[in-house]
């Protein structure tokens, strides 16, 4: 129910019979853990009376995994599974149940006391062998392998052990439990099992029986390569004279992801006997994973010059880009006097090259009137072309895709110059469209270009302006080092309140409320880059006071500005993630021998480091907590 | 869509527009969710805060909790750490009824649940409020501080919450609420809402 909706009138939900109750009777209080045990009792009950009644179970599987592990513990003592009926649902149930596998210890300890029993305690060893039984049934349901990696690691890794040891006994259930566990590694799900793992992987393609089987030999090699290290470096280099192709690129890949000194002499040996093109181009891609190594370089120059085929090139050119091999300019030199428009992405994707330039013109001529090409755009723009700059204003005078303008404006920005800088301001006076507004406002303050003063002071007072430009022109105020940019900021701090009231038309909109949230934010930002000491005090109260929504633009606008402000030390105290991660960037770039003890003490924690591995964040947690 | 994913759809395009550095497109705030439920047992108002939070905040968390920073977590960490939080939130609950104006009190352990939830109980006496239909008024602050989707509902949230008994003693209902999910906005740090407490007098119970 959704409590936003004004003047409902709810019936009315809890009426209780009597006024004895007192405070200290937690009768009402929160229903604890036993009660979750009971339902899940309960579904398991009906799930084993469908079951023998020949009933449809997988629903009633699925809706009792979602009460966990609790689910499972009860399945073990009420299912028989010794009757073929209850061994499916039993397995679909372990399989989802027991995805709680992946989380912290300590965080299943506190939030899921079942599921920490299961995969942590001697108890738990008992209902992983039960589940464990289902490696020995003849003819498992088919989920028999994800059930086992997720509900019974234990089980699952004792039987690959002994697969591992000799001839494998069961060579199909071998490659189904290595696929399901190395989905789970792939996923980022395992986070009990990795050494043991990693023991593993390294056994099984040192087994001979294993290297001679072509029907397992690919399936182990798929599982072993984001787990192998130093010791399965030799096993995977011998595989250099296996004559089938998709083995050697697995054996490849893998020896690019150990990634250390051995791997690489292992490759740098490889491509010299390496005939095959598309070998050759993995090789080229997992040389690419030491850019520092000139060594590295010189071998993708050589394996460049007597390649027989684009992909194989392309590929060298690709691991050369953002490397600092030597070697590196001469190779994009030489791709692009080959004319071939296979190379041209993979060598205008490099960093800026010397003496480029000529070259990059004659590509931009090519284009002949037309809007060149997005990679020959931000190749102009790296290498800082300025005569390029006219053809690319008249790009933007008749270009109307809104992504083609923002590039041609970032390229601009980056190859500055008065021309540049000239036509950027005219499109701000001229442009209609709110998002290129705010790039531009964004790029005409980094570029610092005073001459917008007047109009970004017109934007950020208009209230009809829409206030994502208004916030926008308040940052770009701020970049400005003049005196005339001061006093439009202190003109606007003054009128804040009237400029920036917020109605309630502003409440129901929420874009207009968010941007109004962090407008002043934006306003003691630009003036505490101005030098105002009461800025800095505002902002350490604001950040004190405030949500991590408004504590992560501080943050962010001080690292922009790579200042050592005492919100820093507060962000690095933080439990909000967002928050923590700007505050160590901050310290990282304002003062990093400060801050060098607080950040290695957080690299320590358990806690910490278990935070920067759960997937699906940009900021690269475990980059911020190295050592600065 | 949801308008926590909106704010933060928002959140990420200003941020990555202003620091182009900064990895800023993703959400600034960690918390999935917010769920108020609010009853009357006769004696007590009660009040049931559930907040839900994503694994990576509770890992935080558990940083934080960890006061020994020997890597797990004890008892009186744990207590100490969430009992401390609690009492921190009841600072945001005020609740007046009538002319009177009454501060809840955390009630109970704060129960952790496996979906990342937190579940804390607060409670304030009502005896003392005159028989008959009174207006209540909940207020609750600092809602930039706990940011994310709030929902609030009538009752425990428990199977016996059931119908409305037909000689209730005591009820519940909600009069007039404002929007109750919000925005980022520090204009708009409370909420208010408002409800009809109908209480019947103490001899008619007994």
């Amino acid at each position: 129910m959704k409590g936003r909706c004004a003047g409902l009138v709810f019936v009315v939900g809890a009426v209780l019979t009597g006024v004895a109750a007192s405070a200290a009777d937690h009768g009402h209080s929160v229903a604890h853990a036993d009660g979750d045990q009971q339902e899940a009792n309960r579904r398991i009950r009906d799930l084993v009376h469908a079951a023998n009644a020949g009933q449809p179970t997988a629903i009633l599987a699925f809706n009792a995994a979602g009460l966990g592990m609790a689910a499972l513990w009860s399945a073990a003592d009420l299912m028989d599974l010794d009757r073929e009926e209850h061994r499916a649902p039993f397995l679909l149930l372990a399989e989802h149940a027991a995805v709680s596998r992946r989380y912290h210890r300590e965080l299943l300890r506190l939030y899921d006391p079942p599921a920490y029993r299961a995969f942590y305690t001697p108890a738990g060893t008992n209902l992983q062998a039960i589940v464990g039984r289902a490696l020995r049934w003849k003819d498992p349901p088919r989920n028999m392998p994800e059930a086992v990696v997720m509900a019974a690691p234990e089980s699952a890794l004792a039987w690959l052990t002994a697969q591992s040891k000799g001839k494998p006994t069961n060579p199909e259930l071998l490659l189904d439990i290595l696929e399901a566990w190395g989905t789970t590694i792939g996923i980022g799900r395992e986070r009990q099992y990795i050494p043991q793992l990693r023991a593993l992987a390294a056994q099984l393609v040192a087994n001979e029986d294993i290297r001679t089987d072509d029907t397992l030999l690919p399936g182990v090699l798929r599982f072993a390569r984001p787990l192998s290290g130093s010791e399965a470096v030799e096993s995977l280099a011998s595989l250099a004279a296996h004559p089938a192709d998709n083995i050697r690129i697995a054996a490849v890949a893998a020896l690019g992801l150990v990634g250390d000194e051995s791997a690489l002499r292992a490759l740098l040996a490889w491509v010299e006997s390496e005939r095959t093109p598309s070998v050759q181009a993995k090789i080229a891609e997992a040389l690419g994973r030491w850019p520092d190594h000139p060594e590295a370089g010189a071998a993708c120059l050589k394996l460049f010059e007597r390649a027989t085929e684009s992909t194989v090139r392309r590929s060298v050119l690709y691991a050369a880009a953002s490397s600092k091999w030597p070697q590196r300019n001469g190779l994009i030199h030489q791709a692009l006097k080959m004319k071939d428009s296979m190379l041209l992405g993979a060598a205008l994707a490099a960093e800026p090259v010397p003496d480029i330039e000529q070259e990059l013109m004659r590509l931009l001529g090519t284009w002949d009137g037309k809007t060149p090409e997005p990679a020959l755009i931000d190749a102009l723009a790296a290498s800082r072309v300025q005569a390029a700059v006219p053809v690319l204003v008249e790009a933007l005078d008749r270009e109307s895709n809104i992504a083609i303008r923002l590039k041609l404006i970032f390229a601009l920005e980056k190859i500055k110059g008065t021309t540049a800088e000239q036509a950027l301001l005219e499109t701000l006076e001229e442009t209609d469209d709110e998002l290129e507004a705010e790039h531009l406002v964004s790029v005409i303050g980094r570029l610092k270009l005073s001459a917008a003063i007047p109009h970004l002071g017109r934007l950020a007072r208009n209230e009809a302006v829409p206030m994502n430009v208004r916030v926008m022109a308040i940052w770009g105020l701020g970049c400005m080092p003049d005196e005339s940019a001061s006093a439009e900021i202190e003109r606007i701090d003054a009128a804040f309140a009237e400029l920036f009231a917020v109605t309630e038309a502003d409440r129901a909109d929420w874009d207009k409320a968010f941007h109004l949230s962090v407008a002043k934010p934006h306003l003691l930002l630009a003036r505490y880059r101005m030098g105002s000491a009461a800025a800095g005090e505002e902002i350490n109260s604001m950040f004190a006071n405030d949500g991590p929504v408004v504590q992560s633009v501080l943050l962010l606008g001080i690292l922009e500005q790579k200042a050592d402000h005492p919100i820093i030390e507060k962000g690095l105290k933080s439990n909000e993630f967002f928050v923590l991660c700007a505050a160590l960037a901050a310290a990282r770039e304002s003062n990093p021998g400060k801050y060098r003890p607080r950040i290695r003490e957080l690299a320590a924690s358990p806690f910490i480091q278990a935070a920067a591995s759960v997937r699906g964040e940009t900021w690269n947690l475990h980059k911020l907590l190295e050592s600065p | 869509m949801k308008r926590e994913s909106r704010t933060v759809l928002l959140s990420c395009l200003v941020m990555a527009m202003v620091f182009s550095a900064a990895q800023a497109h993703e959400s600034p705030v960690e918390r999935v969710g917010r769920m108020l439920r609010i009853w009357t047992d006769g004696s007590r108002l009660w009040l049931r805060y559930e907040a839900e939070y994503s694994e990576r905040s509770v890992l935080l968390e558990l940083h934080a909790m960890d006061a020994n920073g020997d890597g797990a977590i004890q008892n009186e960490e744990q207590t100490a750490f969430l009992t401390t939080k609690a009492n921190a939130l009841a600072e945001h609950f005020r609740v007046r009824i009538g002319d009177a104006s009454l501060t809840p009190t955390h009630a109970g352990p704060v129960v952790l649940k496996r979906d990342w939830r937190q579940i804390c109980d607060f409670s304030v006496p009502i005896t003392d409020v005159p028989a008959g239909t009174n207006d209540l008024r909940l207020t609750i602050q600092g809602m930039h501080v706990q940011p994310g989707e709030f929902q609030w509902t009538i009752g425990r949230g428990e199977k016996e919450d059931g119908p409305i008994p037909s000689e209730g003693k005591a009820s519940l209902s909600a009069r007039k609420a404002q929007p109750a999910a919000h925005s980022a906005n520090r204009k708009q740090d409370c909420i208010e809402l408002d409800f009809t407490l109908i209480t019947a007098p103490i001899a008619s119970i007994r």
